[in-house]
């Protein structure tokens, strides 16, 4: 019943874009902003804390690629889409050197930022009920980050780029020169203790 | 966690992965470690990580899938063809990458009727729905359009918003969406309050059938290529009758642009919520970004200015009021003021009487004739006649932000200097909420748009406005307060470079924003202030001069025995103990902070004790009584009257624990040196309602120590004590504190009267329960509160028992249990709780033997039977009571036995110890004879 898939549409805009047409480059960059914005917020407390915003971070790299496109050798809207979150990760790793040089503490800085939204969510002092409902919302996205951080860069990188960049598994076996089953199987143990991890760092239930 | 479980998660991925979300259900059904591997499988579905993304496990019955338009967090949508008439649509189901889900199910069926109750041409109609073996599903017509997200995204954001149609205009026409439309014929601002307008209409029509939409925000408006606007995804909507779809209310749509009622997952959500969203959307096609564009990570850098000219200023302003009803009334208001400013009208947003309390309270007091008020007067009079000229509508006084801000430095340089000096609270306050006047409506934004210098004058006077109005009793405006300046100090820290002192005073604000929330008996929300305030007081101290340090550590301390205090309420003693410890390490580092050492020694002494640990807690003690007389007596130490009165107090606490009669004397003299002090400081200031309260505090402790021995001596103490605490009690939204005082004043009371008009103890007695009760009410988790109260039933029970009424007496005493067994379950690790509880049942098998009321000896029995189940001595003890008062008849009497042998039978399978000792046990003996009893004991 489902319908034969159509030839990915980023193809297209690729080729058009590799050929000199901008806008139709700016739109796969469009289309990729989602996920690129949801990996660098993922990526980025550990790495440069709240320094940046997430935003700014997504549209530099954006940037970077528009300058680099000679740069993109090979393959389909797929390379580029795992080259595009390549991308990001450098410019991640740049600007946590960069801060380190100036000599801040961005893990520090990340702390900070925390209590600021826990405070700012906790404005229930006013006598309305205490959001903690939200402040769940973000105790997720802090554990997550958290157990991301646990796993070998390795692994965590492979997480990230076929669930978060949804890079195929077969490009991204491609890049790695692994087949892919044996990629499969990397996955999904990663996955297997990044649930792990989350599920330590929950509070049991204690009397 | 084992390799194998994990091993096991990572085969369920694969079959997840191979086969779908069925296969991997039949695999987890029965499986040995299901519940395990469930939570995993749960955790990774809700990260959004798991599985690939793989389209609708099946096809749709007679629709044909082309390709997917786009995911959300509940359900993907489709491009699809009907293949009846080859319609275009768009087919919205739940998501194939994600375990199904009861809950999105719902939720997405909901949608579906939601949308199918409305009709309006900016509602994309439900056309077909149903059920697949996936999930349930429904179609719309495909729109063609680009959504308002994208549309905003493609715009430069760097200018203004008269040359924005040209180059949306071109950017637009460079994409594969023609974009021709007339929409961008217009000026853009022009543009957007068109969109805002017809949202509204179709919001309007929405609210009118009681469906709130709730996720109202750029990407869920299409702009067609005719410039038309469609609102699609009601998937969060909510209809007035039905009851929450949400299990639990998280705050579901999208922070930047939902109000703060719906971020706190209120349940009270009305059209106002879609009226902020839709403000919050019209703010970001305005500027670029919505107003809580920093929380998101993005910013708007469209000037404001380019706003003014078209009065969409105020209408976002109004719309994005955090007080729900300082909004638009509704949809239909809000549209017919876009209209307005479509006609080139004055738009008429409603008018929040800015700052209307504040402005109340100076009417009320109006300044003292001193010098520094002169001063004040002038530049409050000249905020409010600025105030004025806004309210006739004069804008170019109303936009006059340096005008504001020049009088706001005044005005927080004045507080400054008064800061330094020791001026009354009264005039501080006057100046602080002139600041706050001063800057009116701009303090409704965003804190992410107030300018660096407005920010710190704001935060500053709102957090010095709480303190002064909690000191004064003011508790309900000092709420509102504290809770402004949090938010403003929250945002102020993350602008750089950050003052130590300014770190401090949010630290001392998220304290005083953890007592509230213990005195609101929330303590897992004091804890996380708390802790908030501990670690901004860490950021403080290296940015600190080393002038201020000490009074940094001093209230870093002060935090840490907050915390401590909340480990003793929750019966944590190994906590406790570490935090005291942190404390004085904290403390001892500098010499003037030795009152602050003595005392946590004294809480060293009441955790010892309260652990049942009673040689180490004398040993501390002595130890401690010497330093802190010493400490006290040494003239070359200074302690303020404050810190004296602390140190005594808690050399009177520790000193009265053993109950030594030569002692007596001693701890008197030290509770009348308290009140002494504790009068001279509240006497410096009368308006301090806790400086009130400490001599209440103080009072009812003197009248306590002498309440026995020497009634007449605590009598007129504890009356004024009594006196004292009805009037701060009878302030407004007082503290529980204040409560938990008087309780223990009108105890002391029964105390005194007990011997000599036993009634009127029982009637002192009685209102000290009834404010138990409340408190209780109001501080659930403090297992204190229950002790307090068994012991008061207790004491009730004894003045009963004066007034020869033993019935009612034992009734007490009974009543009493359930207090008891609640605390000794809340703090189980309290041997002073297990003593009092022992002590508590003995005596009432004595008196309940000695009535013959077996209708209490039962009660109290199964009481026992029923919650110390577990507990082999216990049930012991409820065999003893059954068998205390058997009762007259022989009924009666047999159904005694036979409960008294079920606890005995209980005792033993619980594992009771020595169970050949229990033919000896006091009460036991009425079943020797017994021949299940024999049984029961046979080896």
């Amino acid at each position: 019943m489902q319908a034969a898939p159509d030839p990915h549409p980023d193809d297209a805009l690729l080729s058009q874009g590799l050929s000199g047409n901008e806008a139709a480059l700016q739109e796969l960059l469009v289309r990729n902003l989602p996920a690129l914005e949801t990996y660098v917020r993922l990526r980025a407390p550990e790495l440069v804390g709240p320094r940046e915003s997430v935003a700014d971070l997504a549209q530099s790299t954006c940037r970077e690629i528009l300058q680099d496109l000679g740069r993109f050798q090979h393959g389909g809207a797929d390379h580029f889409r795992a080259w595009l979150f390549e991308t990001a990760e450098r410019k991640l790793l740049h600007r946590r050197r960069h801060h380190l040089a100036q000599r801040r503490d961005v893990r520090r800085v990340q702390a900070l930022e925390s209590e600021h939204d826990a405070a700012r969510y906790l404005a229930g002092f006013r006598g309305v009920p205490t959001p903690s409902s939200h402040a769940e919302a973000r105790e997720r996205l802090a554990e997550l980050v958290e157990a991301l951080g646990t796993l070998p860069a390795a692994d965590r990188r492979l997480v990230l780029l076929a669930r978060v960049a949804r890079v195929p598994r077969r490009v991204l076996a491609e890049r790695e020169g692994k087949s892919e089953e044996a990629l499969r199987q990397a996955l999904h143990r990663a996955l297997a203790a990044l649930a792990d991890a989350i599920a330590a760092s929950r509070p049991r239930d204690s009397s | 966690m084992s390799d194998e479980l994990r091993d096991q998660v990572a085969a369920c991925l694969d079959l997840l992965d191979e086969e779908g979300p069925e296969a991997l259900e039949r695999f987890l059904v029965g499986h040995a470690r299901e519940a395990e591997l469930r939570e995993r499988l749960a955790i990774l579905s809700e990260t959004g990580l798991v599985a690939p993304a793989a389209g609708p496990g099946t096809g749709i019955p007679g629709y044909e899938l082309r390709h997917p338009l786009g995911a959300g967090g509940m359900g993907e949508v489709w491009a699809a063809t009907r293949q009846k008439d080859g319609r275009a649509v768009a087919l919205k189901m739940l998501r194939g990458d994600r375990l199904p889900s009861e809950r999105l199910a719902r939720r997405l069926q909901h949608e579906a009727a939601c949308v199918a109750r409305l009709e309006h041409p900016v509602i994309v109609p439900v056309i077909d729905s149903g059920l697949s073996s996936y999930g349930p599903w429904f179609a719309m017509p495909e729109i063609v359009g680009v959504s308002l997200d994208q549309l905003l995204a493609m715009m430069p954001r760097s200018r203004s918003g008269e040359r924005l149609l040209a180059e949306a205009m071109a950017d637009c026409e460079a994409t594969p969406l023609d974009l021709e439309a007339e929409l961008f014929r217009v000026a853009f601002p022009d543009a957007a309050a068109m969109i805002a307008a017809e949202v509204a209409a179709a919001l309007e029509v929405a609210h009118r059938a009681g469906i709130l939409h709730r996720d109202i925000k750029p990407s869920n408006l299409i702009v067609t290529p005719r410039g038309e606007v469609r609102l699609i995804d009601f998937g969060l909507a909510r209809d007035e009758e039905q009851s929450r779809i949400t299990a639990t209310e998280s705050p579901l749509g999208s922070l930047a642009y939902m109000p703060p009622e719906q971020r706190a997952g209120s349940r009270d959500l009305d059209a106002s919520a879609d009226v902020h969203a839709l403000g919050a959307t019209l703010h970001e096609m305005l500027t670029g970004a919505p107003p809580r564009a920093k929380e998101s990570g993005e910013r708007g850098s469209w000037p404001d200015a380019a706003l003014a000219p078209h009065g969409l200023d105020a209408i976002v302003a109004a719309c994005t009021r955090p007080d729900p009803r300082h909004r638009y009334r509704s949809a239909a208001d809000l549209g017919a003021d876009l209209r307005r400013v479509l006609r080139r009208e004055e738009p008429r947003p409603p008018r929040v009487p800015l700052g209307h309390r504040m402005r109340q309270g100076i009417r009320r007091h109006p300044f003292a004739a001193v010098g520094i008020a002169v001063l004040l007067a002038a530049v409050v009079v000249a905020a409010i006649a600025l105030e004025r000229e806004a309210s006739r509508g004069d804008e170019q006084a109303r936009d006059d932000v340096a005008q504001r801000l020049e009088l706001g430095r005044r005005l927080h340089e004045i507080d400054r200097r008064l800061l330094q000096g020791e001026v009354p609270d009264r005039e501080r306050r006057e100046v602080v909420k002139a600041v706050i006047e001063v800057y009116g409506d701009m303090l409704e934004r965003d804190a992410a748009e107030i300018p660096d210098e407005i920010l710190e004058h704001a935060a500053t006077a709102f957090g010095t406005l709480g303190r002064i109005q909690i000191k004064r009793g003011e508790f309900q405006e000092a709420g509102w307060a504290v809770g402004e300046g949090l938010r403003l100090y929250a945002e102020f820290t993350t602008r750089q470079p950050v003052k130590g002192s300014t770190f401090a005073e949010y630290a001392g604000l998220l304290r005083i924003a953890g007592t509230r929330e213990l005195d609101l008996g929330r303590p897992a929300e004091a804890r996380r202030f708390y802790q908030a305030s501990y670690e901004a007081f860490e950021r403080a101290r290296p940015l600190l001069h080393e002038s201020k340090l000490e009074l940094c550590d001093r209230r870093r301390a002060g935090v840490i025995l907050d915390l401590a205090n909340l480990a003793r309420i929750e019966g944590r003693f190994e906590d406790r103990m570490r935090l005291y410890e942190e404390g004085r390490m904290i403390a001892a580092s500098h010499p003037a902070l030795i009152h602050m050492v003595l005392q946590i020694s004294g809480f060293q002494i009441n955790a010892l004790q309260d652990a049942g640990r009673e040689e180490e807690a004398r040993a501390l003690e002595d130890r401690t009584f010497a330093d802190m007389r010493a400490s006290l007596d040494d003239p070359e130490i200074h302690f303020s009257d404050e810190e004296r009165s602390r140190v005594l107090s808690i050399l009177a606490q520790s000193r009265r624990f053993d109950g030594d009669v030569e002692k007596r004397p001693e701890i008197i003299a030290i509770h009348e040196e308290i009140v002494a002090l504790r009068r001279r400081i509240a006497g410096a200031d009368v308006q301090n309602v806790y400086a009130k309260h400490q001599l209440a505090v103080a009072l009812t402790n003197l009248g306590s120590a002498t309440a026995h021995d020497e009634p007449d001596r605590a009598k007129p103490v504890l009356a004024e004590a009594l006196a004292l605490e009805d009037e701060i009690l009878s302030l407004p939204d007082t503290a529980s504190d204040f409560l938990g005082t008087r309780i223990l004043t009108l105890n002391a009371l029964g105390v005194v009267f007990r011997d000599r008009e036993p009634e009127r103890a029982a009637d002192y007695y009685t209102r000290a329960i009834d404010d138990l009760v409340r408190l209780i009410e109001y501080q659930p988790a403090r297992a204190d509160l229950r002790g307090r109260h068994a012991g008061m039933l207790q004491n009730r029970a004894a003045a009963w028992r004066a007034m020869d009424l033993p019935r009612r007496s034992v009734e007490d005493m009974v009543a009493a249990l359930a207090p008891r067994l609640e605390s000794l379950e809340l703090q189980s690790a309290n041997a002073r709780l297990r003593a009092e509880f022992e002590d508590l049942v003995g005596a009432i098998v004595s008196e309940v033997r000695e009535l013959g009321a077996a209708d209490l000896a039962r009660r109290a029995g199964e009481l026992l039977v029923r919650r110390r189940g577990d507990d082999p001595e216990d049930l012991v003890r409820a065999a003893q009571l059954f068998l205390a008062a058997p009762g007259e008849d022989d009924a009666t009497r047999a159904r005694a036995v036979d409960a008294a042998l079920g606890a005995l039978r209980a005792a033993l399978a619980a594992g009771l110890e020595n169970p050949s000792g229990l033919r000896s046990r006091p009460g036991l003996q009425a079943l020797d004879g017994d021949p299940r009893f024999a049984r029961l004991m046979a080896p």
